[in-house]
């Protein structure tokens, strides 16, 4: 026996909830399957709704609003649209089909089409097929925490060494820019017992995770790793609150997490791109192609990355394995302290990479790298694959004489350290190797570089706020002084979060700078041209 | 001696009607709207759509209706009659029979089992008879009051109705009731009667039944009429693939006595053809057959040009001379002439775009009120006094005024409520009524203790919700301390139960699953807050018109999807918060920018009311563009009538007046504005509570047509200056229409230019009667009562000549002597004529610091550069912004009487504002989180109402009294710094969780 489809519909107050209290009024029938939620405007409809309604099992959403040029604010409806555009293009990737959503214009006077409009969706989703990832919902459930768990907390990451030196304070770049905040403060709270307030406080979800403070701590005090350990045990709701992006990127990895997910993610692949099922090498692609369709409006063609990565390694002969339903590394969700769905999505992606008889997993993303090299190994227990990153076997490459480009390119540029492929794994020099032996292009280097390079700004979509924006935008001003024509870093995150810099609306602030962006590895497909 | 009264009657439920009630309402006098249908909304209520933005007129309409009805100083008398007018102006006593509905209003419920059961069907009025209705009904679904009546001459005394009305509403042994008011003005907005079609008997109306008239075409298009949105025809219920429209069914008419021009029916009728476009298919056919196309209104051209050329729609310049029938298919032969070659042309359906007659028994009407009618029975007004009538005290808008759509209705409306307001604006104030509500309860910290009431509405619900079980469900849902089911949750009994189980069982959130938020959301919230609770902790579960009425078959499916609407309101009542709605103080003064004679008036309108008005003016005389009039159309003098405005306006205490003035910065919002002004370099700051922006426009300075290279090419403007001063040298002038407009730099009309030139004609035939006088036109757009000066100039030998874009004319120089080269359609050939005088009918342009004034109050223009107003249809005084106000050429071209109507207008609706201590706005409104603000600048750039602004630290702001919680900032926010009130992620999120069934 099929189970009724569940249609969840946001309807605006003015125009489409109206419509359907008309169909009601002029008694027209509908398949009872549809359960209306009341908005002001459907322009009030966030993507993060439809996204959540579908994690929860919905078959089909319906947004209702105003016909265009007649919305009750105006232009919300305009609004709508664009972002239900911009969603289906996320549900096609995520398997779910854009079919499931349907966005209307339904009028105050539109009984009659409102019913039929609820029929006809109903059918069709009768036809479609149920929404299979109703089963499981995966938000992290809130976890008592004990003070033995804090204790083990302290003792794993060795702040009991604390000697309040104030090292991690100095060197913090957010403590630099906000006094309310203060790593030598947390972990004084956190030794004295004062857990409730750490637990349940913004200043754990302030923290960037950078690891420039545990770089120079002389205790070895692995602050941001406590960090981590004390999201575990925080209460959602701070951050809920604190999450950019209202948290679509991470409830789309949890939709991952779901056996019966069949993702529509290889799309970007180019004609011609050789690639395969099974192989000794895998490219990890990571989150891009769903990054690609959240940041539409920046216009960063994230998607040039896989693309570059796939020819070059096409180029030096490597013909990659790849997984068409690639779940995400769970990096985000380690770091906001959802380890439960961390571990399931882990052992899914090992499960995987198995089948493809790869021994070597290669990726473009330094938190991918991270994750699959360090985490994946610790919290599974074992993990029988070599990691590289891109940049790791370009520069391989360079030594062995493997790395050919055509002419090169004539620029300046500035290499700026992604925190998770710097000082959380210590790659400072093959991507460095990996620029200066492309013919014409200059290297240049920021006076913070290396191991003192200094973070974006936002992990895992935490943190972002005004104190973040600051040190963002004093890097952006620090990589444009040195002189260079293009920012070259090994990160996409970094690339969107210094993208979302200038696509600020106007009056944009007059210390705002502008800087062109590059990626590693379309940079090095360029020239190899 | 009499004294003044408080209160206003406003004969006539329409739009204007409802929006001169409004705006006396809500600036503090008694309002009495007295209508003689069931429920108020006029012919406005039986539209399809809208032109030019083909807005679904009830979409638009419904909520001036539910506000006008629910509104505290209003109090409609609808199903009566105005009998006895007597007193005078600022006290009439009058006297009202209410004709009986057989029905108790205070006890209907508006549930609709009389009419389900009722035995007699009768033709339905509202849809012109082509649907059906009971013999107790109401008009339409969205009915204000939402009541029912008998109809007395079908009903067959069944007492059927009598016997299921659970509240015991029906009631046949009401008798009429005479109510005796009094008020201190009257403001008539009764409207207008379409038009017979059966009178012009050449056109078949009544004989061939794929004849209708425009207002069956609206039902027909109409979602909620008889056909239900289909659009077919009379004779066989085929969906039409040619319709023919005929323009000018009863006006322009001479011969019946209606020589005026309807003003609206251009336009309504290119509406329509392109709506049946959008509904049947582009297989439509559609052709209008015209004689001009009056699209003078504000982007009606562009309507016109988009309907021609992107959506298909024929236009043939001809009268038609008859219509005959194939009575074996009903399709109808229309008869015309084209080229001068007599055709016929076969449609499946005619539709009359029939022209406005004043309304019914409209002499009885003028008489009870001791009015003057002008010749063609509409009401007698004057250029200089639109919206006067003959008689003190007693004020016109609307159709009855003049033939006129809706924005100018609407905005004649205010007008006309702005004089009412000035004769009695001593009284402001001690008619209404203030509602006193207990002190409120602070519920901070506490448990959601939530009660939920289930309604039965009758047997709405409960014969298809099993209104038990839910019940019983609903108290287990978490944070439920209570719960009952009510037979009528929303009647008066039931308000006193709510609030005694508020108080009973410490509620401090109420839930009421029953109808839609939509009409009885603002009740219930008045329920809890009158049992001291705060008005946001209220929500409703719809299990009525989404839920029972639409699953009538499916009983147990229809409970389940009560159940989870019931959650999902639960869910959200437990994230509720109390919310304060934001007060604004407001400074009670206006500022005008503009010293023509809208600014003028204006000013004027705001000093009687009481209120101070700074009128700044950028040259150093006040008079605008009335300074270069010098006679008009009609009798009125308008250099005289300029003079006697300017001294009232210097001798009025009330406004102070500052010319050579220019505005430098403006700082605010509503009711608390700062402004600095520069004049003489001086700068001055004023504080006010609202702006009305009224700094007109400019004439088009001509290059065509040898402008400027020979002395004997004018504007009219230069050519009235020399007729005023009698110097016409001169034995033909030729004058070209639409110099500037119309054309690809500027698509749209200028509106006043053919008045001009017709005034103009006139004067010169007046002062020398054998020179020859051309008008070479595209359309002449004479509307209203104008067009019987337009009969009058051809009447006197003026010459009119029909140019279009393929054929305008040519000016040259030929040895010293002026040559016009016209092109005559009939004769299909070039006429060449030497004229002395060549008058150019210029446009009229938008001032070039609208942009950088625009930019300075955050207000935006049209495409064309004249301000944008906050709806064309509803809003045509508004900008979007609270607080701002338009009027006069500023707006759009217009001429004096509406520049004047619209000037009051604007006075009446900053009253709504000036009047008031301190405003009061929505209380679910946007803020702020700045410890998450990045200062993106997104927000600012996606609020329409520039309610979200940067802070001087870079970080946005809500001006809550701007808010008006569509809740676009909070979803275009990229780190979720902005919360929207009362429909927050969390509450949202906790509702889709409920309803999915987590």
């Amino acid at each position: 026996m099929v189970a009724e489809p569940k249609i969840v519909a946001f309807l605006c107050n003015w125009c489409a909830y109206a419509g359907a209290d008309l169909a009601g009024v002029s008694r027209i029938g509908y398949p009872p399957n549809i359960r209306v939620i009341r908005v002001m405007c459907s322009g009030r409809v966030d993507p993060v709704f439809v996204i959540r309604a579908f994690e929860m099992g919905a078959d089909g959403v319906l947004v209702g609003g105003c016909h265009p040029g007649t919305c009750h604010y105006v232009s919300g409806n305009l609004e709508a649209e664009k972002r239900m555009a911009n969603t289906k293009k996320l549900l096609k990737l995520i398997g779910l089909g854009p079919e499931r959503l349907r966005l209307e214009w339904i009028s105050a006077s539109e009984g009659g089409k409102f019913a039929q409009v609820v029929t006809e969706f109903t059918e069709d989703l009768r036809k479609i097929g149920p929404n299979l990832l109703k089963a499981q919902v995966n938000v992290k459930a809130p976890i008592p925490y004990t003070k033995q768990m804090i204790s083990d907390a302290v003792k794993k990451t060795n702040v009991q060494y604390c000697l309040e030196c104030g090292k991690c304070s100095g060197s913090c770049p957010i403590s630099k820019v906000n006094d309310t905040y203060s790593p030598r403060r947390v972990v004084e709270r956190s030794l004295l017992g004062f857990e409730e307030k750490v637990l349940s406080g913004t200043d754990i979800w302030t923290c960037l995770t950078c690891f420039l403070c545990s770089e120079r701590c002389p205790s070895d005090v692995r602050f941001p790793e406590f960090v981590r350990a004390c999201r575990r045990m925080a209460p959602m709701e701070v951050m809920e609150e604190l999450c950019a992006h209202r948290g679509i990127p991470m409830a789309l990895s949890r939709m991952m997490i779901n056996p019966k997910i069949k993702q529509d993610r290889m799309g970007w692949l180019p004609e011609g791109a050789e690639i395969s099922k099974r192989g000794d090498m895998l490219y990890f692609v990571g989150c891009i192609p769903y990054l690609d369709v959240v940041f539409e409006d920046f216009n960063l063609e994230l998607l040039k990355i896989p693309k570059s990565v796939v020819k070059i390694l096409n180029k030096v002969g490597i013909k990659p394995a790849m997984l068409s339903n690639e779940k995400c590394c769970g990096h985000d969700m380690l770091w906001t302290g959802d380890l439960e769905n961390f571990e399931k999505l882990a052992k899914k992606n090992v499960a995987d990479f198995k089948k493809t008889r790869a021994t070597k997993l290669v990726t473009a993303c330094p938190e991918c790298y991270r994750t699959l090299k360090k985490d994946y190994a610790e919290v599974l227990g074992n993990f029988d694959f070599e990691v590289l990153h891109i940049s790791e076997l370009l520069s391989e490459l360079v030594d062995k004489g493997e790395l050919k480009f055509d002419g090169g390119l004539s620029t300046k540029v500035v290499y700026h350290d992604p925190c998770r492929l710097g000082r959380h794994m210590g790659v400072y020099e093959p991507p460095r190797k990996v620029i200066t032996s492309i013919p014409g292009v200059g290297l240049l280097e920021m006076a913070r570089n290396r191991e003192n390079a200094i973070c974006c700004g936002v992990s895992s979509f935490m943190s972002c706020n005004k104190y973040s924006k600051e040190v963002r935008m004093d890097r952006l001003r620090e990589a444009k002084a040195t002189g260079a024509d293009l920012l070259v870093t090994t990160c996409p995150k970094c690339q969107i979060h210094w993208k979302c810099l200038t696509s600020e609306k106007p009056p944009i602030s007059p210390e705002m700078v502008t800087m062109e962006m590059r990626d590693l590895s379309v940079l090095v497909a360029e020239a190899m041209h | 001696m009499n004294e003044k009264v408080g209160a206003v009657l406003v004969i006539g439920g329409g739009v204007a009607g409802i929006q001169a009630s409004l705006d006396l309402a809500d600036s503090g006098f008694k309002v009495y709207l007295l209508d003689e249908s069931t429920s108020i909304g006029g012919t406005m209520a039986q539209l399809d759509k809208t032109f030019p933005t083909n807005d679904c007129s009830m979409c638009i309409l419904a909520p001036k209706l539910v506000t006008a009805g629910r509104h505290p100083n209003i109090q409609l008398i609808t199903h009566s009659e105005l009998k006895k007018v007597e007193g005078e102006t600022g006290n009439f006593q009058v006297t009202i029979l209410k004709r009986p509905r057989l029905v108790n209003i205070d006890k209907c419920t508006g549930c609709g089992i009389c009419a389900q059961n009722c035995p007699v069907e009768v033709p339905n009025e509202f849809d012109v008879n082509m649907g059906i209705r009971k013999a107790i009904y109401i008009p339409f679904p969205q009915a204000v009051p939402l009541k029912y009546t008998v109809d007395q001459e079908h009903c067959i005394k069944c007492h059927l109705c009598e016997k299921l009305c659970p509240p015991k509403a029906v009631d046949f042994d009401q008798q009429p009731e005479t109510v005796k008011i009094n008020v201190g003005a009257i403001i008539l907005a009764p409207g207008f009667e379409e038009f017979d079609p059966r009178l012009k008997k050449e056109y078949g109306y009544g004989r061939f039944l794929n004849i209708v008239s425009s207002i069956e075409l609206e039902r027909i298009m109409n979602a909620s009429g008889p056909f239900g949105g289909k659009i077919i025809r009379p004779f066989d219920g085929k969906i039409p693939r040619k319709i023919a429209f005929i323009q000018c069914v009863g006006s322009r008419d001479a011969q019946l006595g209606n020589n005026y021009c309807s003003a609206a029916c251009c336009m309504y009728a290119i509406k329509e053809a392109v709506i049946a476009r959008e509904q049947i298919s582009t297989l439509l056919d559609c052709t209008i057959f015209y004689m001009d196309m009056r699209a003078y209104g504000k982007e009606f051209d562009d309507y016109y040009k988009r309907a021609k050329e992107e959506w298909g729609v024929k236009f043939v310049r001809s009268r038609v001379a008859s219509a005959t029938e194939d009575p074996l298919t009903g399709n109808i032969f229309v008869h015309y002439v084209e080229d001068e070659e007599p055709t016929t042309e076969e449609f499946d359906m005619v539709v009359l775009s029939v022209g406005m007659q004043p309304p019914k028994n409209v002499e009885k009407l003028a008489e009870i009120l001791g009015i003057r009618l002008n010749k063609y029975r509409f009401c007698q007004t004057n250029v200089f006094s639109p919206s006067e009538t003959s008689k003190p005290g007693i004020f016109v808008c609307g159709a009855f005024a003049s033939p006129k759509d809706i924005p100018e209705s609407v905005a004649q409306s205010s007008g006309a409520a702005s004089k009412a307001m000035g004769i009695i604006a001593t009284e402001r104030g001690k008619l209404v009524t203030v509602k006193e509500y207990p002190p409120e309860r602070d519920v901070g910290g506490e448990e959601p203790r939530i009660g939920v009431f289930v309604c039965h509405c009758g047997v709405n619900i409960g014969a298809i919700v099993n209104v038990p079980e839910v019940v019983e469900y609903a108290k287990t849902l978490p944070n439920v301390v209570y719960a009952e089911s009510n037979l009528y949750t929303c009647s008066q009994d039931t308000q006193k139960l709510i609030r005694e189980k508020i108080q009973q069982h410490n509620l401090n959130r109420v839930v009421v699953a029953a109808c839609t938020p939509r009409t009885h959301e603002p009740l219930f919230r008045e329920t809890v807050q009158e049992a001291g609770l705060n008005p946001y902790l209220f929500e409703m579960a719809n299990i009525r018109d989404q839920c029972s009425w639409v699953h009538m078959r499916e009983p147990k499916k229809a409970t389940e999807k009560a159940k989870d609407l019931v959650t999902a309101a639960v869910s959200k009542a437990q994230l509720l918060k109390p919310l304060k709605k934001p007060v604004a103080s407001v400074i009670p003064s206006g500022l005008v920018i503009g010293g023509g004679i809208s600014g003028m008036t204006a000013a004027l309108e705001l000093a009687r009311q009481g209120f101070e008005a700074h009128l700044v003016e950028r040259e150093g005389e006040l008079g605008g563009h009335l300074r270069h009039i010098y006679y008009l159309l009609g009798p009125e003098n308008p250099q005289e009538m300029l003079k006697s405005i300017i001294k009232n306006v210097y001798e009025n205490e009330r406004i102070h007046v500052q010319l050579n003035t220019e505005i430098v910065n403006v700082e605010g919002y509503v009711g608390n504005f700062k402004t600095t002004i520069r004049s003489n370099g001086n700068e001055k700051q004023i504080e006010h509570g609202i702006v009305i922006v009224a700094t007109g426009a400019t004439e088009y300075n001509p290059t065509e047509y040898l402008y400027g290279i020979d002395p004997r090419v004018l504007t009219q403007r230069e050519l009235e200056k020399k007729l005023a001063k009698r110097q016409l040298n001169g034995k033909t002038v030729v004058m070209i229409q639409c110099v500037g407009s119309r054309n690809e730099a500027r698509p749209n009309c200028s509106r006043i230019c053919c008045s001009q030139a017709i005034k103009n004609a006139l004067k010169i035939k007046e002062l020398s009667p054998e020179t020859e006088v051309y008008v070479l036109y595209k359309d002449i757009r004479t509307y209203g009562f104008k067009e019987d000066y337009y009969r009058e100039a051809a009447s006197r030998g003026v010459l009119f000549l029909l140019y279009d874009d393929e054929h305008e004319p040519k000016a040259t120089l030929e040895n010293g002597k002026l040559l016009v080269s016209a092109w005559e359609p009939v004769l299909k050939a070039w006429v060449p004529i030497e004229t002395d005088i060549l008058a150019l009918s210029v446009a009229v342009v938008p001032n070039n610091d609208n942009k950088s004034l625009a930019e300075m109050f955050k207000v935006p223009l049209t495409k064309d550069g004249f301000f944008l107003e906050a709806h064309m249809k509803l809003r045509p005084l508004d900008f979007a912004t609270d607080g701002i106000f338009l009027c006069g050429l500023a707006h759009w071209p217009k001429l004096i009487d509406e520049s004047i109507s619209q000037a009051s207008g604007v006075a009446a609706r900053a009253a709504t504002i000036l009047s008031k201590k301190t405003l009061e706005a929505e209380g679910a409104v946007a803020y702020v989180n700045e410890n998450l603000c990045i200062g993106c600048g997104r927000c600012t750039d996606i609020c329409p109402y520039g309610a979200i602004e940067k802070n001087e630290r870079g970080l946005a702001k809500v001006t809550d009294v701007l808010c008006k919680g569509c809740g676009n900032c909070a979803v275009t926010c990229p780190t979720g710094a902005i919360t929207m009130e009362h429909f927050t992620n969390r509450q949202i999120n906790a509702m889709i969780k409920a309803v999915v069934g987590g």
